[in-house]
């Protein structure tokens, strides 16, 4: 891809100003329910943030509320400081990537590229040469004369992120803008949009529901759920250190011992498995002695034969898939617990067959106990 | 495989040949009723246009012998005598009907031909020029003639000269009627300028309606639609007499301007029974032709586009102008061809509230098929109609694009 805009370095994580802010945002469509409740968080300059979380959780509301499609109940939503809920959305100056692309179809690809310049009143010129830029820096340079209908997804996709990039906004929202697009295609364009931000430094929020999207793209990831922000954090901290037991099981395979927290110390803390053994695991904050946890541990965390130091499993094997690169096993403990593990294939894999007891073991470290999330 | 193509390209084709079959065989019944009930009855009419056959059967000597008469005086005695042998032979009913068609020609035709025929059965004389002009003096005139001779024309343009407002004169030429009897063509003008008038109107009064029905969250614009579909479940009659009770000279909007001081008793406002009733009833009736194809269409432009509009800067105004506006257009096409050609053929409302200066086209067409019974100047000016229909159907395709109409 070439690239010909403007480039401005990318802040620093550590110093990045805060481009927007929601303040203890609310949103109810009926007056009952809330679908946004008490939204707070910060967007750095430069950042790319990802809004993810299953349908419904009120990631796609607060893009909105972002764009000025959608108001706030209650809160306030700054941008660089200033408030920002009553600016209407055209005044708002963000680019905007849809889900459906929302290319006008009775205009040219150019025509299009061409449209929130003309509304800003560029020189006829100006616009001429930004139009041929944009389409440069989405590889669809030649492509100005065509309508819409006749791109393929793909190139639909990469026409609306130019149009939403050709004004040079700061802020760059984008609403599943892959969702429609078939794996390969969706795994360039995301590529293709890693590219773009690191190269334009703007501010990007993005929404998917899409785990493995969000983790290739994000400089952070919020993860919702039923309105809330469950966590904010690097895509590496969401997925070894989940706060909640709902992070964990969101993002990535895991498996989950079910117990009671029965000592505390520190961080860690021993959890009672009833009708198994007890493990030692890494504790979330706020937990307290007595508390129904859930022990989330990652299946690739398992190993097989006990380990010094290690918390250990006796469980029966139910089924072994081989998948070359690693074994991947379920084993049903005493206690009625499924533990999946997945072994990796570097030192040959052991013969196992089912009805097997098997030794599952993994570190402490590896082992969160997560409060259990009432059902 | 190669070696099987032509077995292949057999057996698709006889499959093929099924599947037409049974779809022919499906859509038959409707083709015969179409064939039987519209478009024969149709050719029929066109025909009659410029096919005359009446008078012709009824006096084949007559017109035999006006083939060889220059028009230039009156004819010769054989004519005469051709003409009192037709009249002493003819049948009754078609002496009857062929003196009724006459009168299309020659105002008080019928009579002449009639009472000529009974004087001539009556009386011994020998026919000659002179016992015809005794008969009857305007048989001296060569008017009656030439009208008579266009009256034998079996295949004839005499409708069309009537309908664009020319005349045969003495001499067989065509010139244009006396100012006086000027009628089709000012007629198929004002029929033009309220069918234009209504279309703009039914858009101007459609177009924000359609734009908020299709904004609506479905369920409401559902129970909206049953308001603009209630009229359309009533009857025609109805709607259009509500109208008259509406729209008279001491109906309630006259009274309410009056209570309300804007007239004044003696001026109150003519809204009835001319061009104004005729546009603001059938305005009222064709509205939802004009509604539908532009909700349909509305309800087809993903709202994300105006979004789309918004969030690339532009205010929703000119969102509206640029995006939602050319995207309508579809719409507004169809239902401004829809609502021109309804009422371009208009009839029952510009009878009922028209008046005499409300009247158009079709209200002409119906006085010639049932009250003066001139079939043939019926025929002509639904001809005129028609193909002024088509015409502009074709030249809107050209404005629009085949793909820019859509109805549904």
């Amino acid at each position: 891809m070439t690239m010909t805009m403007a480039v401005t370095k990318r802040a620093d994580a550590t110093t990045r100003a805060a481009a927007v802010r929601f303040d203890n945002v609310s949103k109810t469509y009926d007056g009952h329910h809330l679908v946004i409740d008490g939204l707070s968080l910060d967007i750095g300059q430069g950042e790319f943030l990802t809004f993810l979380g299953p349908s419904g959780s009120g990631k796609t509301t607060s893009l909105m509320m972002l764009a000025g499609f959608e108001t706030p109940t209650s809160g306030e939503i700054y941008l660089d400081g200033a408030p920002f809920t009553n600016v209407p959305p055209h005044k708002r100056g963000l680019g905007f990537v849809f889900q459906n692309y929302a290319l006008f179809p009775h205009m040219s690809v150019a025509e299009n590229l061409a449209f929130p310049l003309e509304v800003r009143q560029v020189p006829r010129a100006s616009i001429k040469e930004k139009v041929e830029r944009a389409l440069t820096m989405v590889s669809l340079a030649g492509f100005g004369e065509r309508r819409p209908q006749q791109l393929s997804g793909g190139q639909q996709q990469r026409v609306a992120v130019a149009r939403a990039l050709v004004f040079e906004p700061s802020l760059i929202l984008m609403d599943e803008p892959l969702g429609a697009l078939d794996k390969n295609l969706r795994e360039q364009l995301q590529y293709e949009i890693r590219h773009l931000h690191r190269n334009l430094g703007v501010t990007i929020v993005y929404v998917t529901h899409d785990q493995s999207e969000a983790m290739t793209l994000s400089d952070r990831i919020a993860v919702f759920n039923k309105g809330f922000v469950e966590q904010i954090d690097a895509p590496r901290r969401l997925y070894d250190e989940p706060m909640t037991a709902f992070v964990a099981g969101f993002i990535g395979e895991n498996n989950r011992l079910d117990g009671e927290l029965t000592t505390l110390a520190g961080e860690r803390g021993l959890v009672t498995l009833s009708g198994d053994c007890t493990v030692d695991a890494v504790c979330a904050a706020g937990l307290a002695p007595g508390a129904r946890v859930v022990v989330s541990v990652r299946p690739e965390r398992m190993s097989l034969g006990a380990r010094e130091g290690a918390n250990t499993i006796a469980a029966r094997l139910e089924e072994q898939v081989y998948l070359g690169d690693h074994l991947r096993i379920a084993a049903r403990t005493p206690g009625g617990r499924l533990v999946i593990a997945k072994i990796p294939n570097h030192d040959g894999l052991p013969a196992l067959s089912l009805n097997d007891t098997v030794n599952l073991s993994f570190r402490p470290e590896d082992a969160r106990a997560l409060l259990l999330a009432e059902a | 495989m190669s070696t099987s193509g032509p077995t292949l390209a057999r057996q698709l084709g006889r499959a093929e040949a099924k599947a037409r079959l049974k779809s022919f065989g499906l859509v038959a019944p409707l083709l015969v009723f179409i064939l039987a009930s519209f478009a024969l009855p149709i050719a029929t009419l066109l025909v009659r246009s410029v096919h005359n056959p009446e008078v012709a059967a009824a006096l084949p000597a007559t017109a035999a012998a006006l083939q060889i008469w220059d028009g230039a005086r009156l004819p010769d005695e054989a004519a005469f005598g051709a003409l009192a042998q037709d009249l002493l032979t003819a049948p009754e009913d078609a002496l009857s009907r062929a003196a009724s068609r006459f009168n299309s020609d020659l105002p008080g035709g019928r009579a002449l031909l009639l009472l000529t025929a009974r004087a001539l059965k009556a009386s011994k004389d020998a026919p000659s020029r002179a016992r015809f002009v005794q008969i009857d003096p305007r048989w001296g005139e060569q008017q009656v003639w030439v009208q008579l001779g266009v009256a034998l024309e079996v295949w004839t343009a005499k409708n069309f000269v009537t309908a664009m407002d020319y005349r045969y004169d003495e001499n067989r030429a065509v010139v244009a009627q006396p100012r006086e009897k000027q009628l089709y063509v000012t007629l198929f003008l004002r029929t033009l300028w309220v069918a234009g008038a209504v279309t703009l109107l039914c858009l101007v009064l459609g177009y924000p309606l359609a734009y908020v029905l299709a904004q609506a969250p479905q369920r409401l614009s559902n129970i909206l639609m049953i308001f603009v579909l209630l009229p359309f479940w009533t009857s025609l009659i109805v709607r259009t007499t509500s109208w008259i009770v509406l729209l008279q000279d001491h109906g309630p909007i006259n009274d309410m301007l009056l209570a309300l001081g804007l007239i004044d008793d003696k001026s109150r406002l003519a809204l009835i029974y001319n061009a104004t009733g005729t546009l603001i009833a059938m305005t009222h009736i064709l509205l939802p032709f004009m509604v539908l194809p532009l909700y349909s269409v509305m309800r087809g432009i993903p709202p994300t586009l105006t979004r789309a509009a918004l969030s690339l800067g532009a205010p929703p105004f000119l969102a509206f102008l640029r995006v939602f506006l050319p995207l309508s257009v579809p719409g507004i096409a169809a239902g401004s061809l829809l609502v021109f050609i309804l009422a371009l053929g208009y009839y029952i409302t510009p009878a009922l509230v028209g008046g005499l200066s409300g009247e158009l086209y079709s209200n002409q067409i119906a006085f010639h098929m049932q009250s003066s019974l001139n079939w043939g100047l019926a025929s002509a000016l639904s001809v005129i109609l028609l193909s002024a229909v088509i015409g502009f159907y074709f030249v809107y395709m050209r404005i629009i694009g085949a793909e820019g109409l859509r109805l549904t």
